[in-house]
């Protein structure tokens, strides 16, 4: 059944627009068509006693026999829907004000009149399918109709009037209506009147769930999941269109599909899209509507649902969808003797389905690992259809979706939006643009009357971003939040970010490049050098102009008092990243987290088995299967049509994206390199090792500047001081800074500026507060307080030589052999 | 002068209506009256048929002596319920024939109404005395009644 739109209409005379309150009917007057007016409206339409009107409402057209209620004003009517038409509503009209418009329409006296009757019962349904009821339904529906005004692809209203219960009929669905009188073109769409001599031809039976299931008022939008919707709609299609080929074939058509994904991406969704798009009918069942405490009731419950299934599917296509399929048909084994007979009882149905054709079976489930294997056979649920998280094309098209509605500023830029949002699910775009409007509309509440239509701003949207996280990273023992740092804030180092862009950016932004020189994608990063000298910031830089998932890992996160625990988290990480890949994993203190294995504590073996669980989760051999992402393929598609190309439907098999980590880049940071086991350092694993060296003269000199901006200083010679603070990390230099300014002020509580010699002074208390063989460098100098003697530098010459002797790798071996030389 | 003669004239075609009316409700009230005995007849012997069919007659000495006795019983039965259905059939029948006559008169006013309408101002139609309601719901009400004898006939 289609619904088609009015083309031409005719004997209709031009409509008056009112705006009028509409009252329901008395109880006698249900189902019998009228409309009582005033007389005012009804001289004002130009109708007669019980000549019939078009009453178009913003959503719904009605046709009515007009008649006068002397009691009613001119602001109200009273009227039976029982002959209508839904109209589609176009979003863009929807923000009209409703007004009611009223035409007087010509009848005529109908001919033919083709129908499709629905009826309340399904077991009527089946009945009056067979030849033998045919004439039967005919009076049946000669009757409903009789003096009725109807008009093609409108709908009779049974439900409540005395009739249709009688019959069990809920709606008439009218077809086309021939009326043969000369100047009237088939094609004319006329309202015309039922009578006696009016042959009715039944086009079709239909069943009310069905019915209304379709009706077109209830469609739903999706973005961003064409392939997936391909899929299924091909494998609800293909058995009805091809059935004699499957059958020439000797080929069972597929029975079941498994719809794999994180929560939130629109499995649920694409059922409900595809059913529509496929005028399917749709049978949800959730997991708990199913189960029940006594025993048997269960089992009992899920048969029923299939049989509605199966005697639903001789109607036509028909799907049945599994929600959360992992709560009905649990692993057997790891639950009670009711869920295995539960899970036993799925399996049978499934099996006896064989032969219909028409009914497809869709499971869905976020914990794959969790479904009894038995399910996911061949025969069974066969076809398993990976919806994963979307990539930066489907985020664009579902924030398209979301914010067509919206009366968005010219400064959204949604492709920006869709590229900072790495790791949103479907369900968190949806509640971004929630948070987006709510907050738009407490600030309309706040804002009195401003001028100009209100508008949804990028500020909406990026403050929104703050407090909108991925659903994904809830609920989870990582940090995925950072202070956003930006290259230009990290003033020196050049060397050394011109070296993380390289290892990190690039292969993120550039992957076709590395492709074309056959470059494998680097895999992790290890930053080491004296602490205080901006390893942790320049990730935290590296994160934000990347705009990938960020997960930082701390000993403190991974150690748990239970065996295995900590080995579990470090899987989990690791299974994260992948479903949120792109994405970095940070480990600060890598040498905390994992130590050497040969100096390891040989008591607990804990941080063994954590380093080995590292090492097999960033080059192990595969993956888990469940754990499959798609993204490899889709990212390759992103990239094409960002230059400017069609994506391609072939290179994006969803079921075959490649298990990897390619995506997934590990950032290490420590300051003690020695005590990190050599397999982590090997290329292929952590194969870049960048050394941020402690900060030179200048470097001190921009910090000196850059510490005292909020100090005011006096004559105060920022270059001797940087010539001076010779092993001084940044946060030395801070404390210098601060020093200084208290020397000021015990010197003078009312110290305006902070002097040249203040800076002399702390100076001189923090280099007298050193180690012996540095004092030597120190100058003895006027006085030393007590309170400055706690100051020293917290680099050395021989930490930093420490730090940076893995510069060359053969270094780092000679010094390995003296290091475990000394252990003996 | 012509106008007003034929606003009296569709009012008198009103009052012939309901008069009709009056008729074949009373006839209508009667032969469901007269239906209401038959209809107890009928499902009596209904009762007795379907009692015949599904008693156990197998064990029975009196079924074994007569072998064709479960046949005989349920062929007395049909034919005794014939006769009342026939009755019914006729009462049908009239019913029919009122809904008809009816329907006719109404048609015969809507026709009258139609010739009427564009000269007619709705106060006229909507005006009405204490022994005489307005025209426009007298003729509201005859559309109904059509509406409702249908409905209480398919019923």
């Amino acid at each position: 059944m289609k619904y088609r739109t009015m083309t031409s209409t005719c004997g209709l005379e031009t409509g008056v627009d009112l705006n009028i309150c509409v009252l329901t009917p008395s109880e006698c007057d249900v189902g019998s068509q009228k409309c009582h007016m005033g007389p005012a409206i009804l001289s004002q339409i130009g109708a007669h006693l019980g000549s019939h009107v078009l009453i178009k409402f913003p959503k719904q057209i009605v046709i009515c026999s007009a008649w006068l209620d002397s009691e009613l004003q001119s602001s109200a009517i009273q009227l039976d829907k029982c002959v209508y038409q839904d109209l589609k509503v176009d979003q863009s009209e929807n923000s009209n004000i409703p007004c009611v418009q009223i035409q007087l329409v010509k009848s005529y006296r109908a001919d033919k009149v083709e129908v499709t009757v629905i009826f309340t019962k399904f077991s009527d349904v089946e009945k009056f399918k067979s030849e033998i009821y045919k004439e039967k339904l005919k009076v049946i529906c000669s009757n409903c109709l009789w003096k009725l005004c109807i008009m093609s692809n409108f709908i009779v209203d049974l439900e409540n009037t005395k009739l249709g219960k009688l019959y069990g009929i809920s709606y008439i669905q009218i077809g086309n209506c021939l009326v043969k009188k000369p100047g009237l073109k088939d094609s004319d769409t006329v309202a015309v009147v039922v009578g006696d001599d009016t042959s009715i031809v039944i086009e079709e039976v239909w069943s009310k769930d069905r019915f209304l299931q379709l009706s077109p008022n209830t469609k739903c939008e999706l973005g961003g999941l064409e392939q997936t919707v391909q899929i299924l709609t091909d494998l609800v299609r293909l058995p009805l269109e091809r059935r004699e080929d499957f059958g020439a074939l000797g080929v069972s058509p597929p029975k079941g599909v498994l719809l794999l994904g994180p929560p939130g991406c629109g499995k649920t969704s694409v059922v409900k899209y595809v059913a529509q798009r496929c005028n399917t009918y749709l049978i949800c069942v959730n997991g708990p509507e199913v189960i029940s405490p006594h025993p048997g009731e269960s089992e009992q419950n899920l048969r029923r649902v299939f049989d509605k299934a199966i005697s639903m599917s001789s109607e036509g296509p028909c799907i049945i969808f599994l929600d959360e399929i992992d709560s009905l048909c649990p692993r057997k084994g790891s639950s009670g003797s009711q869920e295995a007979r539960l899970t036993s009882q799925l399996l049978q149905i499934l099996d006896e389905l064989g032969g219909t054709s028409k009914l497809l079976v869709i499971g869905a489930t976020n914990r794959p690992g969790d479904l009894d294997p038995a399910l996911r056979r061949p025969g069974r649920l066969d076809r398993e259809i990976l919806v994963s998280i979307p990539n930066i094309e489907q985020r664009h098209a579902i924030l398209k979706v979301y914010t067509s509605r919206l009366a968005l500023g010219d400064d959204v830029d949604l492709r920006q939006l869709s590229e900072v949002t790495n790791g949103y699910v479907g369900a968190d775009l949806a509640l971004l643009v929630q948070e987006v409007v709510y907050s738009s509309l407490t600030e309309l509440q706040t804002v009195s009357e401003e001028a100009g239509e209100p508008r949804i701003t990028m500020r909406h949207f990026t403050s929104a971003l703050k407090k909108i996280r991925p659903s994904l990273h809830r609920g989870a023992d990582i940090k995925t939040d950072l202070v956003p740092v930006h290259w230009d804030d990290i003033g020196d180092l050049a060397e050394v970010k011109q070296k993380l862009i390289q290892a990190v950016e690039w292969p993120l932004k550039y992957p076709k490049s590395f492709e074309k020189m056959g470059l494998p994608p680097p895999r992790g990063v290890l930053l080491y050098g004296p602490p205080g000298c901006c390893k942790t910031t320049l990730v935290r830089a590296v994160a934000t102009s990347c705009h990938v998932t960020f997960l930082s890992v701390s000993g403190a996160q991974l150690y748990s008092p239970f065996v295995g625990q900590s080995e579990k988290t470090i899987i989990e990480i690791f299974q994260r990243a992948r479903a949120c890949a792109p994405s970095i994993i940070f480990f600060d203190e890598i040498d905390s987290v994992v130590g050497k294995r040969s100096e390891g504590g040989s008591g607990s073996g804990v941080q063994q088995r954590v380093l080995s669980c590292l090492l097999n989760e960033m080059d192990g051999v595969g993956v888990r299967l469940d754990d499959k992402t798609g993204h490899i393929e889709q990212d390759g598609v992103c990239q094409r049509s960002r230059e400017g190309e069609e994506p391609s439907l072939e290179s994006d098999s969803l079921n075959e994206g490649p298990s990897s980590n390619s995506q997934v880049y590990v950032i290490a940071a420590t300051n003690r390199p020695e005590m990190i086991d050599e397999a982590l350092l090997r290329p292929g694993r952590i194969d870049s090792i960048i050394f941020v060296p402690p900060p030179n003269k200048q470097a001190r000199r921009n910090m000196l500047s850059v510490f005292t901006k909020k100090i005011p200083v006096g004559d105060v010679d920022f270059d001797w001081l940087a010539s001076r603070t010779k092993y001084f990390s940044g946060a030395d230099i801070e404390n210098l800074c601060r020093e200084a300014a208290l020397n000021a002020i015990t010197e003078d509580m009312a110290a305006v500026t902070v002097k040249h010699a203040h800076f002399t002074d702390a100076l001189r208390a923090a280099l007298n507060a050193i180690t012996e063989d540095m004092a030597a460098v120190t100058v003895k100098h006027g006085h030393f307080t007590d309170a400055l003697r706690v100051l020293k530098p917290s680099l050395s010459a021989e930490l930093i030589q420490k730090c940076s002797y893995i510069k060359h790798r053969s270094k780092l071996d000679l010094h390995n052999r003296n290091t475990s030389r000394y252990a003996d | 002068m012509d106008h007003e003669k034929a606003i009296l004239n569709l009012k008198k075609q009103l009052q012939k209506s309901f008069h009709a009316l009056s008729e074949v409700i009373q006839i209508w009230t009667d032969s469901c009256d007269r239906c209401q005995p038959l209809l107890s007849t009928l499902s009596n012997r209904i009762d007795q048929y379907q009692c015949c069919v599904e008693a156990k007659l197998e064990d029975d000495p009196v079924a074994i002596a007569f072998p064709d006795l479960r046949d005989r019983l349920l062929c007395n039965i049909a034919g005794e319920i014939e006769e009342p259905i026939q009755c019914l059939g006729e009462e049908k029948e009239k019913l029919q024939a009122t809904c008809d006559r009816l329907s006719k008169l109404n048609g015969q006013i809507r026709k009258q109404y139609t010739k009427l309408a564009p000269v007619t101002s709705l106060d006229a139609l909507s005006t009405g005395t204490a022994t005489c309601p307005p025209m426009a719901d007298l003729m509201e009400w005859l559309m109904d009644m059509e509406r409702i004898l249908l409905q209480q006939y398919l019923f």
